[in-house]
């Protein structure tokens, strides 16, 4: 029979080897998670996605896009509290919660995300991504992740927080490489005191997801590398189709009529889109193209390289869904299947 | 044996190209019958370009009021057309142009003319992009007010 004290001196062995195993385990768990995401752009991309719904942020972020020859560059104040969101102030306000959005100075108050059963494809799907250099951001060590096109020009970088995996900035460069449009951080603090958000306005949702295309209306289920994600009847009967490249989103709008070029406004360059008269301008938000086909006015938006919008536009009016399609779509339809 | 009695309102009606097939076949017949019909439609083709090579000349202030009143005075030119289109066929004609304009105004759809709000459908995009993305950089650029000449 072994002494009592033996016994307790083994068993307390057995644990700190335990201890130890789990400490060091777990540790090496989380080095190999991160490194994971480190060397994988795909991966650290959508960390930044997900981190973007549950940190606490305040900060100033700023907005620089080109219009040709001009440079604008705005400045607006941040603040987000796990799924709550105020960017901007006063009559440029911007407010989000749940899937709910309000812009205080066009009255767009939409719950977005009803009827969206389709899947964006993965980040990588039409873009080559890859791990750059690290960079600094608003005084923060950010992961920086390329995307390059078909023939290997960087067309896009964002720039990922090391520590809370907040995309903290964002760009986009035309063909020759020159930057077309910048959103960053340029004062940012995390997990500070929850910051106050208000309410949304109970009315507003007015946009509603359909599965319905009216006649004389189109919504082709791919444009290029873009995939439809989601169809929209605004109150005045605008048709919007969303499509997302798993990077890129695009909005196609379609209107009833013909475009009054005279009502429209001045500063868009003027273009084709399938040889007709066709407007393109550059805002905050990216690019919007406006054209006519087939009794349609179209207006396209995205925040993707201008040209790689143009490419695609072309085939919103040359929508070849097939009958089975049509079939498919009139039976299901009414189910809010896609 | 003629429907048409030869006279010289209908000689200067088939000078001015006026008459239907079968009233100039019959003046062209009664014409190769007759030298002394040629002769009057010779002076009647001379007194009609005669009147037609004056000089335009306004007539005195008066001379209109006075011919205006005469209920002997008679629009030539109206009383002929009024003679050949029935005042039925007027009204069916009057009734079937009304026709066509309402249809043309009211029935048949006149192109919408649209010009899409580049700025907030720019917004509408960047709120739905922002579901499921990125929230904080989709939403600045809707909190950045949108520059667009007009």
């Amino acid at each position: 029979m072994k002494p009592a004290g033996m016994k307790r001196a083994r068993s307390g062995t057995i644990g700190r080897l335990v201890l130890i195993a789990a400490i060091v385990g777990t540790a090496c768990l989380v080095i190999a998670t991160e490194a994971t995401a480190g060397d994988d752009p795909e991966a650290l991309l959508r960390k930044a996605r997900d981190a973007s719904a549950t940190a606490n942020v305040a900060g100033v972020v700023e907005v620089r896009w080109v219009d040709g020859d001009q440079v604008f560059v705005e400045r607006v104040g941040a603040r987000s509290r796990g799924d709550a969101y105020v960017v901007g102030r006063g009559e440029h306000v911007a407010v989000g919660r749940d899937g709910m959005r309000y812009a205080a100075d066009d009255g767009v108050a939409t719950r977005w995300g009803s009827g969206d059963q389709v899947h964006a494809p993965e980040p990588g799907t039409a873009w080559k991504l890859e791990i750059d250099d690290p960079a600094h951001v608003a005084g923060r060590a950010a992961s920086v992740v390329s995307a390059r096109d078909a023939a290997g020009r960087v067309r896009a970088r964002f720039y990922v927080d090391r520590s809370t995996h907040l995309l903290l900035r964002r760009d986009v460069f035309d063909r020759s490489g020159a930057l077309a449009r910048s959103v960053r951080f340029v004062r940012l603090s995390t997990g500070a005191a929850a910051p106050a958000v208000p309410q949304l306005p109970t009315k507003g949702s007015q946009v509603a997801a359909t599965s319905d295309v009216p006649d004389g209306f189109t919504a082709p289920d791919h444009l290029g590398a873009f995939r439809l994600l989601g169809r929209y009847r605004h109150p005045d009967g605008t048709l919007q189709l969303f499509y997302g490249d798993g990077l890129f989103s695009l909005s196609v709008f379609e209107q009833s009529g013909l475009v009054d070029w005279d009502a429209m406004p001045n500063g868009g360059r003027r273009g084709q889109v399938e040889g007709q008269r066709a407007a393109t301008y550059s805002t905050a938000a990216g690019t919007v193209v406006v054209w006519g086909e087939q009794g349609l006015v179209l207006t396209g938006v995205s925040d993707a390289p201008t040209d790689t919008v143009q490419a695609v536009l072309p085939g919103v009016a040359n929508d070849n869904q097939s009958t089975v399609d049509d079939v498919v779509n009139f039976v299901f339809g009414p189910f809010g299947w896609e | 044996m003629s429907e048409h009695e030869l006279t010289e309102d209908l000689l200067s009606a088939y000078l001015d190209d006026e008459l239907d097939a079968g009233a100039r076949a019959d003046v062209e017949t009664r014409l190769a019958a007759s030298a002394e019909w040629r002769t009057i439609l010779d002076e009647v083709r001379d007194t009609r370009d005669a009147v037609r090579r004056l000089p335009a000349v306004d007539g005195p202030t008066e001379f209109w009021a006075r011919v205006m009143a005469d209920d002997t005075v008679v629009d030539l030119a109206s009383e002929r057309r009024r003679r050949r289109m029935p005042r039925w066929g007027l009204a069916v004609a009057g009734a079937a142009a009304a026709a066509v304009v309402v249809i043309g105004v009211v029935a048949v759809p006149q192109p919408n003319r649209v010009h899409p709000a580049v700025a907030t459908l720019s917004d509408e995009h960047a709120a739905r992009s922002s579901v499921g993305n990125d929230v904080i950089s989709s939403l600045a650029s809707i909190a950045v007010p949108t520059r667009l000449g007009r």
